[in-house]
């Protein structure tokens, strides 16, 4: 198959306001008094491409398939406009193998797959001319004049002449099998993703003056694999059960970026070999439980003010005697380390279902096995104490205090603005990793010669529960799903639902 | 075979429309934004780009040149009345005022960037500001318009850039000199810090520039409108003072050329400007009146003055004026008394024993600026709450201060009462005539060539605002200063700029110039703690020390916190140090002395 597309897309918008109406009875700007202002803009973008597909099977053993865009986008400059992304995969069904028939009375199917994709990606949300400077118009509120604004046209920002298509390269190696009559299945697959050329603004020093422009800045790989098994058995008449077991893991590693100072990373700022989302940190020592410890200990007046007992102490990787963030360059982190990594590692999903005359009941368990998590020490967050706004029992019972000497946190400071004792540090780091039984369902469908004499159809009690038990080794009040957005969100609630289905 | 045909067809028109895809389908250029090679043309081009430079300069977070009020919740913190925190003028002692208790206990610490109001505020960015004015002054000659016309728009231009640059300077010495648009691919990003003699004397000539090409009057009506060059001459003479003393006192070349330079601008706007003192013969009220009103318009000691409207801009700076704690008792003891002697040489002096006495005999300015228990009717203090002021902080109710100073200078309840968060016009006065005359004076004393006829013609202008006696040109050393190593009459012109000045944001940068930085090793201290004042401000809670000088207690506003037993550290604390981040990417630009981990 072959196809062409082309997509244009334009947005126009006009917008009046005023901020203060007559009578609020009249909602109308011509009933409005104070400065009227109106607005306006427009946009357009296009895209123009081709693709095809095509695919082969040859005696339902070799199967062969390819697909392939070429596309051009109106978002980069006439040279690099176009990409071409193939992709190609093929898979042996080896079951069906003449040589194989002698297995066939315990192997239902065995297929290996391979394959190999590339994605092109242009999505600059609403950066609709990333490769053409233009300057900013607005209406100031500095006033020159008593209740107008001032015009003004801002400087072009700077902008990148070789844009071209973020790729994405997919490379899977697969296997797929079935034993027994179907009873266990299951399939295991390898795969590595790179990411060339990605979209994104590199860091450059600040007295360049205006955020660095889209440039296809940096590579990344990730490698990890799935695998995904079920069994399944009727053992009488009346009872069945399967389970499916869901693994994966996936890491990811920066294979190019442009970082010759070597700073450590931080938004927009990687280094060649990084393991993405690592977390740099000090090491803790303990809690400093006399004053004569803080005087012997090394010098933390790099971090904050008036140390005494009770506040942290961190562990002096360096030697200096100083506890400093160093340069902040890989070359000199100071006291800092890579203390984990917030990549969730082995991702799981196990379901069960269990049939028994009319009763059904299914398990759905969720988990990741670690996954290292820093609780945010911003203002109105959970976690730390008193920073949150609020106090909790555990504040006051788990802070230091001379009575109190084996307490998690450092003695009480009411400051959300003081930071030194909530460093990045190893003590706080938390292990987010759980498994959480996400869903249960029990039914019970009524007996047919039940329906039949009232009239209906079929009918179905059952009861359903979500989120009704887990396991974390992370402190309370985090939980390991919730606090990935680093605000104090809504807890996440256990939902019981009773309920029946009548069908007439 | 028919299928193939089909196939072949289709295959032939997508080469056919894939041949032809590159073309202007493709091509989609902005619908509403103009681009930098068709802009430049008039000379309204020019004003309406320059208009950047003030649209830029309202954000005082990242832009602290023309300080006014940040817009909102940053006026906590982002305002000049609040600047005096890192000095000892005022003892912030609320904790969002942490970035001036920091600094002013001497425990600033290696920020990891300078951003917002929580990160090395006052510090090092606002490059997006210099990088706009370069990229003004490479375009403006594409205009075809007179030269003169022109060098107006270069002028304004050069003055903003020539002031960030003061700043930078003032606040971390040597500094990365950019006169061109940069890109990512441009040396100056990786480079050394330029010397800060070089630096500042391109800042020279930025400042040359604006003073002899910006308009005496841009014929805008100034409400506020544009910045003129008498304002250009205000900003030259602030930062050549600077640089000046900076230089006698800390070492480098050539002070007097500073020095000379500062005090000829001030002449100049002195004697042929349109400016003078605000100043209707009421010497009770005169001096703080106009700090207190939302239209300075027409004020003609103003200058430039950024200007709060509901609907455009508003702030919230008043309400949050209480995070600055209150004045400090070494300031209120700055105050002259009435004979123009100071407290320590008057017999006119009654003593701090209740905080009335503080306020008998002395400098009218103090009572305009520290409020008066008997005043606080007439200031409405605090949004007319009818209770008794001063209050302490501990005290339940009202608005109390950490030292019993409040401070009035610029405090007008109506601009409070009725108005919800952030709807406030509180203007800011960000030039004002005064500082004029104390520049003039004071590069004219550290010439060594003042006359009684300059002080006439400057501080005496002042005094006779709020009739006190004039300066004379060979005043008695205050005891408390002759160890300074300084004048006689130097000690009282730094006086007067002090008490003129305050909370207006010098004190910090006058003690780094003058090298005093070791008088914030003295503890900010509140009102007399005495059995009398422990009945009258109950349930105040307080730590106090005794003044071993005369054995009285005082308010030891940071005893037993953070920011106790402050210490300057002369080898390190002049200058602040350069952000971690900016170091990491950049490690050429050096840490400065003292900062270096």
């Amino acid at each position: 198959m072959i196809g062409y597309n082309q997509e244009w897309g334009q947005n126009k918008f006009v917008r009046a306001q005023n901020n203060t109406l007559i009578t609020p009875l009249i909602q109308d700007l011509n009933a409005t008094i104070g400065l009227q202002q109106t607005f306006g803009g427009s946009n357009h973008m296009s895209l123009r491409g081709a693709f095809y597909r095509v695919n082969y099977i040859f005696d339902d053993r070799y199967l062969i398939e390819s697909n392939g865009r070429y596309d051009g986008t109106s978002r980069f400059p006439a040279e690099d406009r176009f990409g071409f992304f193939p992709s190609i995969s093929a898979g042996w069904r080896i079951s069906n193998e003449d040589w194989m028939s002698g297995s066939s009375n315990w192997l239902d199917e065995l297929k290996i797959r391979a394959s190999y994709g590339t994605l092109g990606n242009q999505l600059l949300g609403n950066n609709f001319y990333p490769y053409i400077p233009t300057m900013g118009i607005g209406q100031s509120s500095f006033m020159m004049t008593a209740g107008q604004r001032t015009p003004f046209v801002s400087p072009a920002g700077l902008v990148s002449p070789t844009l071209t298509w973020e790729t994405v390269i997919s490379q899977n190696l697969g296997i797929d099998f079935a034993l027994f009559g179907g009873k266990l299945s299951g399939a295991f697959d390898v795969f590595t993703r790179d990411t060339k050329d990605m979209l994104m603004r590199r860091e450059y020093p600040s007295i360049l003056g205006t955020g660095a422009p889209q440039s296809n800045a940096a590579d990344l790989r990730t490698y990890g694999w799935e695998m995904e098994l079920t069994y399944r058995n009727q053992f009488t008449s009346d009872l069945n059960y399967d389970v499916t077991l869901a693994l994966s893991d996936w890491q990811s590693t920066i294979t190019r970026f442009e970082n010759p100072s070597g700073a450590l990373p931080a938004s927009n700022i990687y280094y060649e070999g990084q393991m993405l989302n690592e977390i740099w940190g000090y090491e803790t020592v303990g809690i400093f439980q006399t004053q004569e410890a803080v005087d012997n200990a090394a010098d933390q007046s790099a971090l904050g003010a008036n140390w005494r007992p009770g506040d942290i102490q961190y562990a002096d990787l360096n030697n200096d005697g100083r506890i400093t963030p160093g340069n902040n360059t890989l070359e000199n982190p100071g006291d800092r380390r890579v203390i984990g990594n917030s990549t969730p590692r082995y991702s799981f999903g196990v379901n069960n279902n269990l049939q028994w005359r009319n009763f059904n009941l299914n398990l759905f368990f969720q988990g990741v096995w670690s996954r290292d998590h820093w609780p945010t020490s911003g203002n109105w967050t959970w976690f730390f104490p008193f920073n949150a706004g609020h106090v909790e029992r555990y504040f006051i019972e788990d802070s230091w205090s001379e009575d109190n000497r084996d307490a998690y946190f450092p003695h009480p400071h009411i400051s959300t603005n003081d930071k030194k004792n909530i460093q990045t540090q190893s003590r706080f780091l938390q292990n987010a990793g759980y498994i959480r039984l996400k869903n249960v369902n029990l039914g019970y469908n009524l007996p047919y010669r039940w329906m039949e004499t009232i009239g209906f159809q079929s009918a179905n009690i059952y009861f359903a529960g979500m989120n009704l038990w887990e396991y974390s080794p992370i402190r309370p009040p985090l939980d390991p799903e919730t606090i990935w957005a680093g605000a104090i969100e809504y807890p996440m609630q256990r939902i019981y639902t009773l309920g029946a289905r009548i069908t007439f | 075979m028919k299928n193939d045909n089909i196939y072949f067809r289709l295959a032939l028109v997508s080469l056919i429309m894939l041949g032809a895809c590159n073309d202007e389908f493709l091509e989609r250029y902005p619908l509403d934004e103009v681009s930098n090679e068709t802009y430049w043309n008039t000379e309204n081009d020019l004003a309406t780009y320059n208009n950047t430079f003030y649209h830029m300069s309202q954000n005082d977070v990242n832009i602290p040149i023309m300080l006014g009020h940040h817009n909102g919740f940053d006026s906590q913190l982002a305002t000049y009345l609040n600047v005096d925190g890192f000095a000892d003028n005022l003892a912030p002692n609320h904790e969002r005022h942490r970035p001036f208790q920091q600094v002013r206990a001497g425990r600033q610490i290696v920020p990891t960037t300078s951003s917002g109001i929580g990160n090395q505020w006052y510090g090092y960015r606002g490059w997006d500001f210099v990088r706009a004015i370069n990229i003004g002054l490479e375009n403006y000659p594409k205009a075809a318009i007179s030269e003169e016309a022109r060098n107006k728009y270069v002028g304004e231009a050069r003055l903003f850039r020539g002031w960030f640059y003061h700043h930078i300077v003032k606040m971390f010495g040597d500094a990365p000199w950019v006169d061109r648009e940069l890109n990512i691919d441009s040396e100056e990003l990786f480079a050394e810090r330029m010397p800060r003699e070089q630096v500042m004397d391109n800042v020279l000539e930025d400042l040359n520039f604006a003073t002899t090409h910006i308009p005496d009057d841009w014929g805008d009506g100034n409400e506020p409108g544009r910045l003129n060059r008498w304002a250009a001459l205000l900003v030259k003479s602030r930062v050549c003072l600077f640089e000046g003393t900076w230089r006698k006192y800390h070492g480098g070349s050539n002070p007097e050329m500073w020095l000379r330079e500062a005090a000829d601008a001030a002449q100049e706007l002195i004697e042929n400007g349109p400016y003078m003192l605000y100043n209707t013969g009421d010497p009770e009220h005169d001096y703080n009146a106009y700090h207190r009103i939302l239209d300075v318009s027409g004020n003609p000691e103003v200058m430039v003055w950024r200007r709060y409207q509901l609907g455009i801009l508003t702030n919230h700076v008043q309400n949050y004026y209480s995070y600055s704690g209150g004045a400090t008792r070494n300031f209120v003891e700055d105050y002259l008394c009435e004979d123009g002697l100071p407290i320590t040489l008057s017999p006119l002096y009654q003593g701090d024993d209740t905080i009335e006495d503080v306020f008998v005999n002395r400098d009218p300015r103090l009572r305009q600026t520290i409020l008066h228990p008997d005043d606080s009717e007439y200031y409405m203090y605090h949004n007319a709450d009818g209770r008794e002021y001063p209050r302490i902080q501990g005290m339940q109710g009202g608005r109390t201060s950490s030292t019993g100073y409040h401070v009035i200078k610029h405090y007008n309840a109506l601009d409070m009462i009725g108005k919800a968060y952030n709807t406030a016009e509180t203007p800011a006065i960000i030039l004002r005539f005064a500082e004029a005359l104390l520049n003039f004076a004071e590069a004219k004393a550290e010439l060594g060539e003042i006359t009684q006829s300059d002080l006439d013609m400057s501080i005496n202008l002042l005094r006779d605002r709020v009739a006190m006696p004039p300066l004379d040109i060979n005043p008695p050393m205050d005891p408390r200063y002759a160890d300074d190593g300084i004048s006689s009459l130097l000690v009282e012109i730094r006086r007067e700029r002090r008490i003129e000045l305050f909370g207006e944001g010098f004190r910090y940068d006058d003690l780094r110039r003058w090298k005093q930085g070791k008088k914030l090793e003295n503890p900010d201290m509140g009102i007399q703690w005495n059995a009398a004042a422990e009945a009258r401000y109950e349930n105040a809670i307080i730590h106090t020390s005794v003044d071993p000088e005369n054995g009285k207690t005082y308010i030891d506003v940071y005893k037993n916190t953070d920011w106790a037993d402050p210490v300057f550290d002369e080898s390190k604390d002049y200058l602040w140090p350069i952000p971690l981040n900016d170091l990491a990417q950049n490690p050429n630009l050096g840490q400065n002395p003292g900062w270096e981990q």
